[in-house]
């Protein structure tokens, strides 16, 4: 397996030769702290702060803090911080001391309206990160969304090489992966369903995101555990110098979010809930029905969401954040015989300890817990069967930064640790006259464990690398695995405005979502490895050139990639995952690969924004024989469903006026893969009643969907109050009413719909496409105050 | 239970589709595939050897299934064979067509392997099966809730706790060639001191006459009937994979398997059951 690595010393060798060297530099002093917004006292991450007379700089952490070595001069040196969105501010300083300087940016008067954007185009282009998407907040809130329900996987999923399950879904398969490859991170701690309703809405409430960045290649050596993507959700701190709300009346839900100091400058508070309410239109009608007893009562079904932090400036040097989310889905039906309650939903609770040891030493400790569970009562007359499954984690991780030398090094360095739980099945069988009872529980632990080591070197003004190692491990009972991942990327400035970027990175997942269905359910289970199972591996390449183009109001960016997947894990065909002592028994192993282009050129400043992204990809797995279960598909490679030859998507953003935004979104992407049987073969049985007609398939996945495409229209009117703002959001959703294939099914026609009289009942079979969302429009009213 | 909670998330879907008008039917285009041929053989002790060999036909057509009429078919058992000859028989008491049979009886014998071998040219097809222990039912209980149905309540023995056993069970109401009330196929994962209960649904009333059967399958017949039942629900539903059938025949799809079992037929009285002879 991976236990041991030839290079391993090469890389260590390469570490201690590289800092021998730096190590020798002059004395110099710093300039370090922290960044806030003026209005609200939240840190501001990824501020430039800037050297303009000797061309450094550096951007400020996830924490806001920035570290940067003062040249030697005798001269006063100047030192700007710019913010795409604020207003920039400049200092002069004398470089013979060391300085803190805490800066508060004030929101740009005319641009406020226009973008708020993490991260200029320039700043983009000379970074040496690929593969990263970030989402600004204004493309959040104006970009239109199914049922006006703001989401920030939706909106990933206008981004090349990310793709949704199928219409409406928030699953997230990036680069070929599959939707339980991601690292899905809310305030650093891990979720395990980043989604409600069987995969259709996310679990995160818009207004409490601050950011989100999701790493399709190119992961920094911080993050590990998954093999396609690592998507980074920071939550707001809370407003510390007022009392403030925020929130929406939707179609389908309603959010409202409060937040305020509890100690002015100091301290603050946020606390945000979300519910959808289509029980209470459903119980109402199953009200209206009660007497009818031809009338099936409609399933109750809502879901919520809390989110909460606590944030508390402890010293100048000690900054302490305490956050939780927790949500449900709750779906129950009943009539009188027969109960069904199914409830399932992630809680998590984070504390972060922020501490400046040094101008030049920034440290983040968090001890975090994480679960997800789902539960499933029925109750039969006196009967009941209760499934679960729950997979639980305690977990720590310090992290550093540290800007060890001069400004051309800054090394990220830290360790982290899990303790995981599973819960894999827990079934009970009983009766209330307690004539049948059975208990069944599969348990399994495991402690997943890291440390990396990252230096971001600027080598010359034109290279620039991204050297870093992360050594990751996996214990489970007598079995431990060891994982060695390399992270290395480059970027060359081929000039101003043109870079060229390179990586490579590996990833090791030692966890699995075990589910023998298309459909993603709450019912997946997380799996450990264990000695049975490997870890999945992964080897990202990719290659890109980035454009400035048009005086820097456009970026284009080419990337490519190939993926390597190792040991990957599916369900044989019929495989009994519910309370089956033996599940690794049902498991089969293969590979899989994918690789594409994509082509993305986008426009952040200025009355019109948005961008245009293309992906061209091919995505594959292949199960052959193994652990004594038959191969899938013969052995044979296949593309699984979410692969997409083609993927266009185009987002436009127009100001129209002070008070009017218009947002256009078109997508048009590749039917996904699906199977059809090409055979039939019939079986009378042993009864000899109708025969069961039984479908033949020559190959998975051999058919394609029909393209798919949509056009969607936002349009945000926006009220400013003395109280404070408010807007009304009208969006269309498929405004061309495009009935666009969700799924195909095979229906059969029996003798009464085809009034032959026939042998059998069972005339023939019909193909038939259900289209899931025509046209849509929604209306919803969102308020700030 | 997954299937139940895609069956919901599927029967959701098609209820909004239709409510919208959002469902059509279209045209896909097959490619042409071979057939492949089908065999379904079971052996029932004292009856005839009698088999079913068809073709598979094409999805979209008429799914009355060629039947295979050049075939040579040999039974091996002790040592003898014993040849079945192209001869169409229709089984009334359960309404099963067969379209290659022989006069001599099946011997219930659970020591020795009978094996199949399917001459068709150059194509050969063989499997392999042998009689396992019936299984030995302890008592049928029937409950009652307040509207009169009953659900029925079985307990029998495990054969062999210390091997891994498979049952099937079914029901039919009134004669044996009905379509099935309750059939389902398990293995024997949870047992209570040795005995397994299993129970049906609310299907029943006073006065129903009920054949239940319990069968002792091999690995084989259930790899044969899960696989096959979900191939089958697979077809319509697009949140499912492709599932493959699993048979035990080389050469060609299909089922060669010997039946044990134990039958009863009964009355529903009103705390009890009036058993009736059996049947066969």
């Amino acid at each position: 397996m991976i236990r041991r690595h030839s290079n391993i010393r090469f890389l260590i060798f390469s570490f201690l030769v590289c800092y021998s060297f730096v190590g020798q530099a002059q004395k110099k002093f710093t300039l370090s702290g922290q960044i806030k917004d003026a209005d609200t006292g939240e840190f501001l991450i990824g501020v430039t702060v800037y050297l303009p007379d000797y061309q450094q700089g550096n951007i400020t952490n996830a924490y806001g803090f920035y570290s940067i070595s003062l040249p030697n001069s005798i001269d006063s040196i100047e030192v700007k911080y710019s913010y795409v969105g604020y207003q920039s501010k400049s200092f002069k300083l004398a470089p013979n001391q060391n300085h803190t300087l805490n800066i508060e940016l004030q929101t740009g008067q005319e641009l406020d309206e226009v973008v708020i954007s993490a991260e200029s185009l320039q700043e983009k282009l000379d970074r040496t990160q690929m593969g990263v998407e970030t989402l600004d907040m204004q493309d959040i809130k104006n970009i239109p969304v199914i049922f006006g329900e703001a989401d920030i996987i939706k909106i990933l999923q206008f981004k090349p090489g990310v793709t949704s399950g199928g219409e409406g879904s928030s699953g997230l398969f990036v680069r070929g992966g599959s939707n339980d490859q991601n690292l899905v991170l809310l305030d650093e701690t891990l979720i395990y369903n980043p989604s409600h309703l069987f995969g259709f809405f996310s679990v995160f409430n818009p207004d409490v995101v601050r950011a989100v960045d999701l790493y399709k290649s190119d992961f920094p050596a911080q993050h590990g555990g998954r093999l396609s993507s690592i998507m980074d959700v920071k939550l707001r701190e809370g407003n510390n110098k007022k009392f403030s709300g925020t929130g929406g009346i939707g179609l389908i839900s309603s959010r409202l979010t409060l937040e305020g100091p509890l100690q002015k400058g100091k301290s603050s508070f946020l606390i945000a809930g979300r519910r959808t309410y289509f029980d209470i239109f459903t119980r109402a009608i199953n009200r209206a029905n009660q007497d009818d007893p031809d009338y099936s009562p409609i399933p109750d079904y809502f879901f919520y969401d809390l989110d909460a932090k606590l944030n508390f400036q402890l010293s100048e040097k000690d900054q302490l954040f305490v956050s939780a989310y927790l949500g449900r889905d709750v779906f129950s039906f009943e009539n009188e015989s027969f109960n069904f309650d199914f409830n399932w939903g992630n809680t998590s609770a984070n504390v972060r300890w922020n501490h400046i040891f040094s101008p030049k030493l920034f440290a983040n400790l968090s001890v975090f817990y994480t679960d997800y569970q789902y539960d499933i009562q029925n109750r039969f007359d006196i009967f009941t069967f209760n499934l679960g499954s729950h997979i639980r984690d305690f977990g720590a991780k310090v992290d550093f930064d540290w800007l060890p030398f001069n400004n051309r090094h800054l090394i990220r360095f830290g360790a982290s640790f899990i303790n995981h739980s599973f819960e894999v099945g827990r079934i009970e069988l009983g009766s209330d006259d307690n004539s049948l009872g059975f208990n069944s529980n599969l348990t399994r632990g495991g402690n997943e464990f890291a440390a990396y080591i990252n230096d971001e070197i600027e080598i010359s003004e034109r290279l620039k690398t991204n050297i870093g190692l992360r050594l990751s491990g996996f214990q489970n009972q007598e079995n431990v695995d060891i994982g060695l991942e390399p992270r290395i990327s480059a970027r060359y400035k081929l000039s101003e405005n043109i870079a060229l970027k390179g990586s490579f990175a590996r990833m090791f997942q030692y966890l699995h979502l075990i589910g023998n269905s298309g459909a993603s359910l709450p019912t997946d289970i997380w799996y450990p490895s264990t000695k049975l199972v490997n870890p999945q591996r992964s080897d990202q390449t990719s290659l890109g050139l980035s454009f400035l183009l048009g005086k820097g109001k456009y970026l284009l960016t080419t990337e490519g990639y190939y993926k390597d997947m190792q040991n990957q894990l599916d369900l044989k065909d019929g495989a009994q995952i519910f309370a089956n002592p033996e599940l690794e028994q049902e498991f089969v192993f293969g590979n899989g690969w994918s690789y594409g282009g994509e082509i993305y050129i986008e426009k952040k400043e200025g009355r019109t924004t948005g961008w245009l992204g293309y992906t061209l990809s091919w995505t594959w797995r292949k199960f052959g024989e193994s652990n004594g279960n038959a191969a899938i598909n013969n052995g044979e490679p296949f593309h699984p469903r979410y692969d997409r030859r083609h993927d266009f998507s185009a987002v436009i953003t127009h100001q129209l006026s002070r008070k009017f935004t218009l947002t256009l979104a078109w997508v048009y992407n590749t039917g996904n893969a699906y199977s059809l049987p090409t055979r039939i073969a019939a079986f009378q049985g042993t009864e000899g009643t109708e025969p069961l007609f039984v479908p033949i398939y020559e190959a998975r996945n051999t058919f394609r969907l029909p393209d798919y495409h949509r056009l969607d229209i936002g349009l945000v009117w926006k009220f400013f109050h003395r109280w404070g703002a408010s807007d009304l959001t009208f969006s269309i959703y498929n405004a061309y009413n495009r009935r666009n294939a969700y799924f195909i099914f095979v229906e059969t026609i029996t003798q009464g719909e085809d009034n032959n009289q026939t042998l059998f009942d069972t005339q023939r079979f019909q193909a038939r496409q259900v289209t899931l969302f025509p046209i849509i429009p929604t209306l919803t009213y969102n308020f700030k105050f | 239970m997954r299937k139940y909670i895609l069956f919901i998330l599927f029967s959701s879907l098609l209820i909004l589709g239709s409510c919208l008008e959002l469902e059509q039917d279209i045209t896909v285009d097959i490619p042409v595939a071979s057939s492949e041929t089908i065999v379904e053989f079971y052996l029932e002790p004292n009856r005839p050897f009698r088999l079913l060999l068809t073709e598979t036909g094409n999805f979209f057509e008429d799914p009355i299934p060629p039947l295979v009429t050049d075939a040579q078919i040999r039974i091996t058992y002790q040592g003898g064979v014993e040849l079945l000859n192209l001869e169409a028989v229709v089984d009334t008491n359960v309404f099963r067509f067969y379209n290659y049979s022989s006069s001599a009886l099946v011997t219930f014998d659970t020591l020795e392997d009978y094996t199949l071998e399917i001459i068709r040219g150059n194509q050969q097809i063989t499997a392999r099966t042998r009689f396992l222990p019936k299984p030995r039912i302890k008592e049928i209980t029937p409950t009652f809730r307040e509207d009169s149905m009953a659900f029925l309540l079985t307990r029998f023995f495990d054969n062999d706790p210390d091997k891994e056993n498979f049952y099937r069970f079914t029901t039919t109401r009134d004669s044996l060639g009905g379509r099935p009330e309750d059939d389902f196929e398990f293995q024997d994962v949870i047992t209570d001191d040795g005995e397994i209960v299993v129970g049906t649904g609310f299907g029943y009333e006073k006065g129903d006459t009920v054949v239940l059967t319990l069968y002792h399958i091999d690995e084989d017949f259930h790899d044969f009937l899960e696989t096959s039942q979900e191939a089958a629900n697979a077809n319509g539903n697009p949140f499912a994979q492709p599932a493959f059938i699993r048979s035990n025949v080389e050469g060609a799809i299909g089922i060669f398997t010997a039946l044990s079992f134990e039958r009863r037929t009964f009355i529903i009285r009103e705390d009890s059951l009036e058993y009736l002879e059996i049947v066969r």
